[in-house]
């Protein structure tokens, strides 16, 4: 059995999309790990959050972690409850072409006796060292659900629509047998 | 056919001073470096650059823009962003061999190119990176470093070629091997 395996690759190839849905996921590999190539059309902005929902879920069951950078600043931020600071996205402001880059893993995402975690690293790249004109970074995250997950949903945080090109691709992994 | 596939490994021997993938299949949604760099400079740990290629040869033009945060020893890091740069640098990510060097340390890189093949798009990348140089155990100084680094090459065409070396020739004993990983 092969170990990593395409489970769905989305474009935004015709035109804008306001987000990218994966559903029905199997629950036949070990890890999933969604690779990102984004950028947004928020208005007056150089970056977005995107706010990420698993299973359909727009509860209170979020909690994330990220360590991120600009030009002068090393921070951190947690935030607990909602669904958003999982990956950052490009916005319009950002150099023209360029698009944000994440890969995000859900680990042992089909057990059903422990809550959903997961980790990323990203940045939105930039010709423009202005501090966040661009920004790295990585997060921790857990869904308090015990749910194997089946769906993966992501839009820009304020309603915005992911541009022309952008794609998602989520992969399935496979340990040993 | 597999999602995941080795394109090419090389062992840099004598004569050798970079890692050349030529051509870049694009058949992939991503290509992937990985491997392990020792600089033949003399300073201690030294930094990864590389440079693209499209159809009209190596882009060397200042369309490089790269941006690093760090845990260097015992602190944390921003490097100072650099833009319109002629080539791609990962800042402080494989060893030398200065004087205090440890001549058995090699950093550590991960490079990701995304979406490579895209003629609609810049090409984005990313690299997660871990230099352990001229350090001493029981003691934070050194430069031991552990970095993401994000960037863009402000150039829309196929990627068709990818060189990865040091700021100083590679030495003998560095290795990469580049992945493609495809979305279909």
């Amino acid at each position: 059995m092969a170990c990593w395996n395409v489970i769905s690759h989305q474009e935004a190839s015709s035109g804008s999309v306001s987000g990218f849905d994966f559903t029905s996921i199997p629950s036949s590999y070990d890890h999933l790990c969604l690779r990102l190539s984004l950028r947004d059309d928020k208005s007056s902005a150089y970056k977005n959050n995107i706010d990420l929902e698993l299973n359909g879920s727009s509860s209170a069951e979020y909690s994330t972690t990220m360590l991120y950078c600009g030009s002068t600043v090393l921070s951190t931020r947690a935030q607990s409850t909602y669904d958003f600071y999982s990956a950052y996205v490009a916005s319009a402001d950002a150099l023209a072409n360029t698009f944000s880059t994440a890969e995000i893993w859900f680990i042992d995402y089909s057990n059903t006796d422990t809550y959903k975690t997961w980790v990323s690293q990203g940045g939105i790249p930039n010709n423009d060292s202005t501090e966040w004109r661009w920004q790295n970074f990585v997060t921790g995250g857990n869904f308090q659900s015990t749910a194997a997950i089946n769906r993966i949903y992501f839009i820009p945080f304020g309603g915005e629509d992911f541009v022309q090109y952008s794609t998602a691709t989520l992969y399935g992994i496979n340990g040993t047998a | 056919m597999a999602t995941m596939e080795a394109i090419q490994t090389t062992y840099l021997e004598a004569g050798l001073s970079f890692f050349d993938l030529n051509p870049v299949p694009a058949t992939y949604e991503y290509i992937q470096a990985v491997g392990q760099l020792k600089s033949s400079g003399t300073s201690n740990a030294t930094s990864i650059w590389f440079q693209l290629g499209d159809s009209g040869g190596l882009l060397s033009g200042s369309i490089y823009s790269d941006f690093q945060m760090a845990g260097l020893g015992g602190t944390i890091e921003n490097v100072a962003p650099r833009t319109d740069q002629t080539s791609g640098l990962i800042y402080d990510a494989a060893t030398g061999r200065g004087t205090q060097s440890d001549g058995e340390s090699i950093g550590n890189f991960i490079i990701n190119f995304f979406d490579y093949a895209n003629a609609n798009k810049n090409t984005s990348w990313s690299s997660t990176t871990g230099v352990q140089d001229s350090y001493i155990y029981g003691s934070t100084s050194g430069d031991r470093r552990t970095a993401l680094t994000q960037g863009v090459v402000a150039d829309a065409s196929t990627v068709t070629r990818i060189i990865i070396a040091s700021t100083g020739n590679c030495a003998r004993g560095s290795y990469c091997t580049f992945y493609g990983i495809k979305s279909s």
